[in-house]
């Protein structure tokens, strides 16, 4: 261990009263960022980004301190002086489980053991061939970012355990002419450090270029209330964004209205409906088998056959308010930031339908693939899919423009009427924000989903 | 002499036998923020954070490594060295325009860490005078920024406060934001809750059927901007995606508006005390601010750069290239071109106070924030979103809470066909995007 080996000395130093918790996280990360963006390459750019934090929670006061400078003992001491002169909140942490460090499981192809040369070729080829591919085509943007991160944890309460964080992403988004504005058409794939999933997608881009091509002469939808087949991308991210987000603890807090619409045994959707948080998988980007508090994850069934089960996923602070149990959540983006109740790996389970039933069954509709972008503030959601096509009589049709999808998130579930058989595991670049932390790495596993009477208004 | 001021000359001892040319930008800030729940102050956060940047020209290329290990002078040389082998290629003029920006002292604002805790406590005590619950953050923000090349170095400081409250109450959740050099609450905000609070009351509403007037908030004016803000980038021309390139010069806003950033000056601030931050005198790639015209009364007129966006459109640069932004720079991000203190303005004929925009609507909305609009990046004029928080107009007065729904606008129409007027006075919209903004008043469809 970097730190004390899990010894209290340095604790007792800064002068903690006996009733106070405190904990020292230090952080050492590498990062290399990867840009093309115009004619070529823009930025080869790799970082060391080290530091140290420590947060405080106690009768006399609360404060969360942070540093660059690798000075644990220094770190700690201005926590403790904030919450003694700053500080007015009285805090409380729930027991848990600690988590029990495990051996390192091997996946795939680690990124950090393919060189940059390698990686500016290939990522430079899709940069290129996403150029190169019609002359309609006005730029193409290529964004690779690798980070891998070791992480050591120390707690006034004795828990000292050391971890690793990895993640990847890589963003490829072509653009085209579409007149007054530009159409686009993306490739966007993740994972835990596993370089793999960055080989191999020349067809992906060929498809991307086609999207944004053909999105050019695409008619724009009319306004209107539609059936909507979602693909499983989509469908997670939709989950992440409203049932996800409304059971962060956190958000509970004070909000009356919330806990009752969110109260177990509520139903809010059909029975078709289970949704979980899992602490994912290794080589994911959700994978948190223990949280930035200690805390071994564990799947937190929120949704079971349409009924709230478990209503919140926590941190340690938010399980002591409301006198529940840690969840596993508490997560960091990193030293420079508190852990807060946040999503890992979002799980819809697969049902029964397949996509024909699912496409079958709409009379005036549009299967959507995919997504742009999404934005929710728990009570609302609006959602930009990648790309969408009409269904008319259960057949798939001609490619319309500019869909945004929009709702209320508690009603949005009652909309569904069918879950796919087929659940999608894959990764993307799409990343967590929330009170300024920003990218969170985190996973969906989501079969396609129906859902019946969407709002949808075109740009 | 600071240990980022020693890592910054023993970085350009180091690397000035290993690379052409070299740049290296060292940050160092603390923050700290109180947090403020219900009216009371209940978690402090603070930060120290010290990072270096060093970008290198090596044989024609570009190699760039970031640490925040400021004594680790060889670990940084040799990764940037490294990197420049596989880098970009360096563009021809990698020198700077012929300018070096002088040292500017540290700027001295009043108060000490104490001082947070006092304006939180302030912030909390609204909410008895208010009579609404008022969460928020107040911020503590003091930067130095190092800069140094071979022509020289440049140490620049600033220190200021940011305000964040939000207003609760019943139906309603009015947000504010804004900066300070001082320990004092700007009037500005004081003024916002109690309107807020008249507000609260007021019954649920839907909004009018098409054709009515729309009043749109300083926020939601910076969400209906942005994809024209974000056209007019560097960033956005050389990815391909700015529906504006290759179209400026064109009209495409009403005749009495126009777009411009500008520094400010130190000490420029208005008498509710809601300005007055102070731009740095250069940029990150070392050319020097300078005001510029973004839209000149309707007409799209001019691009803001980085060098490296200017030397890809064959422009000049514009003294834009920040990481970060100028007033939190972030050297773990790329330089790209950032806006710092843009404003919107219309002809004086075109302009009034809140209450003048107000009276003149017999039906309509004013949109105080909108969600989920900002997701084309660029791309298209057209902004899709979901009303967040809106209010029923009726003659001249507020007179419902709106319940959220979606909505398209365009600016070519809004701030376009549609434009009737905009707010006398500017306010700040975002603690991320620095510029400050109007209220702004579209006729019926």
């Amino acid at each position: 261990m970097l730190l004390t080996d899990g010894s209290p000395a340095a604790f007792r130093v800064a002068g903690l009263r006996a009733a106070d918790y405190a904990e020292i996280r230090v952080e050492r990360a590498r990062m290399t960022d990867l840009v093309w963006r115009g004619d070529g390459l823009e930025s080869s750019v790799t970082s060391r980004d080290e530091g140290c934090c420590a947060r405080v929670i106690g009768p006399a006061g609360s404060s969360f301190a942070s540093s660059t400078v690798l000075d644990a003992a220094a770190v700690l001491r201005r926590a403790k002086r904030d919450a003694s002169a700053l500080g007015a909140a009285t805090g409380r942490l729930a027991g848990h489980r600690p988590y029990r460090e495990e051996p390192v499981v091997e996946f795939g192809e680690p990124a950090e053991r393919v060189g940059v040369a390698e990686k500016t070729e290939l990522l430079g080829s899709y940069h290129a061939m996403a150029l190169a591919a019609h002359p309609s085509v006005t730029g193409a943007l290529v964004y690779y970012r690798e980070r891998v991160a070791d992480v050591e944890l120390v707690t006034s309460e004795g828990t000292g355990i050391g971890y690793r964080r990895r993640d990847l992403t890589l963003q490829i988004t072509v653009y085209a002419d579409g007149g007054a504005a530009r159409t686009a058409g993306s490739v966007s794939v993740g994972s835990g450090g596993d370089f793999s999933v960055v080989r191999d997608l020349a067809a992906r881009v060929e498809s991307a270029v086609a999207t944004a091509v053909d999105l050019r002469d695409a008619p724009v939808l009319e306004a209107g209330t539609y059936d909507v087949v979602c693909d499983g991308p989509l469908s997670g991210i939709w989950a992440h964004e409203t049932i996800g987000h409304l059971a962060e603890a956190d958000h509970h807090l004070g909000d009356a209205g919330l806990q009752r619409s969110l109260a177990a045994g509520c139903r809010l959707g059909p029975p078709v409906l289970t949704i979980t948080d899992h602490p994912g998988r290794p080589g994911a980007r959700g994978f948190v088998p223990v949280d930035d508090e200690g805390t071994g994850g564990e799947p937190v069934a929120l949704l079971r056959e349409g009924v709230v089960a478990r209503p919140r996923l926590h941190d340690r602070s938010t399980a002591a308010a409301f006198g529940e149990t840690p969840t596993g959540n508490a997560r960091a983006l990193s030293f420079r930031h508190p852990p807060l109740p946040r999503l890992r790996t979002i799980a819809i389970a697969p049902g029964a339908a397949s996509e024909e039933e699912l496409i079958g069954g709409v009379g005036r509709g549009l299967l959507a693939r995919g997504v742009l972008g999404g934005q929710t503030d728990r009570a609302g959601f609006t959602f930009m899919p990648a790309e969408c096509r009409e269904i008319r009589d259960g057949e798939v049709g001609r490619l319309v423009r500019g869909v945004v999808l929009s709702g209320e998130v508690l009603g949005a579930f009652e909309a569904i009427d069918a879950v796919g058989g087929e659940q999608w595991r894959g990764d993307t670049s799409a990343s967590c924000g929330k009170q300024g932390q920003h990218p969170l790495p985190v996973s969906s596993w989501a079969p396609p989903l129906r859902l019946r009477g969407i709002r949808v208004h075109p740009g | 002499m600071s240990t980022l001021a020693e890592g910054v000359e023993r970085i350009g001892e180091a690397v000035a036998a290993h690379a052409e040319r070299w740049v290296v930008l060292g940050v160092e800030r603390d923050d700290t923020v109180v947090e403020v729940g219900s009216g009371v102050p209940d978690a402090v956060r603070s930060s120290h954070e010290t990072a270096l940047c060093l970008r290198v020209y090596r044989d024609g290329r570009v190699g760039t490594a970031c640490t925040t290990r400021p004594g680790d002078v060889e670990e940084l040389v040799g990764d940037a060295v490294r990197n420049a082998a596989h880098g970009p290629p360096a563009p021809t003029d990698i020198a700077p325009p012929g300018f070096a920006p002088p040292a500017m002292p540290a700027t001295v604002f009043d108060g000490d860490v104490r001082s947070v805790r006092l304006l939180a406590e302030r912030l909390g005590a609204l909410q008895h005078a208010v009579g609404l619950m008022v969460h928020g953050t107040v911020t503590r923000t003091e930067q130095t920024v190092h800069r140094a090349a071979p022509e020289g170095r440049t140490e620049t400081g600033d220190g200021f406060f940011h305000i964040a409250a939000l207003a609760e109450g019943a139906v309603a959740q009015l947000p504010w934001t804004g900066w300070t050099r001082s320990a004092t609450l700007p009037a500005a905000l004081t003024a916002w809750l109690r309107a807020a609070a008249e507000w609260d009351g007021l019954p649920s509403a839907e909004a009018p059927q098409r054709g009515h007037d729309v009043l749109l908030a300083p926020s939601a004016v910076h969400t209906l901007l942005t994809p024209l803000v974000t056209a007019l980038s560097g960033t956005a021309v050389t990815a391909g995606r700015s529906f504006a390139a290759g179209r400026l010069g064109e009209r495409l806003l009403h005749p009495s508006i126009s777009l411009c950033d500008h520094p400010s000056a130190d000490g420029d601030g208005d008498a509710e005390g809601t300005g007055g931050l102070a731009w740095p005198v250069g940029d990150d790639d070392g050319v020097p601010c300078a005001g510029l015209t973004l839209v000149d009364r309707g007409v799209p007129v001019g691009i803001y750069h980085s060098r490296r966006t200017a030397a890809a459109c064959g422009e000049a640069p514009t003294g834009h290239g920040f990481r970060g932004n100028a007033l939190r720079r972030t050297v773990l991000k790329p330089v790209t071109p950032v806006l710092n203190g843009a404003t919107l303005s219309a002809g004086p004929a075109d302009t009034g106070s809140f209450d003048e925009l107000l009276g003149g609507v017999r039906e309509g909305v004013l949109i105080e924030s909108l969600m989920g609009g900002q997701q084309r990046a660029g791309s298209s004029p057209v902004v899709e979103a979901r009303v967040r928080l809106g209010f029923l107009i009726r003659n001249g007065r507020v007179a419902g809470v709106l319940r959220p729904y979606p909505i398209a606008l365009d600016l070519r129409e809004v701030l376009g066909t549609r434009f009737r007027a905009a707010g006398d006075r500017p306010w700040a919209v975002s603690r991320v995007w620095t510029g400050r903004l109007p209220f702004v008043l579209a006729g019926g469809a």
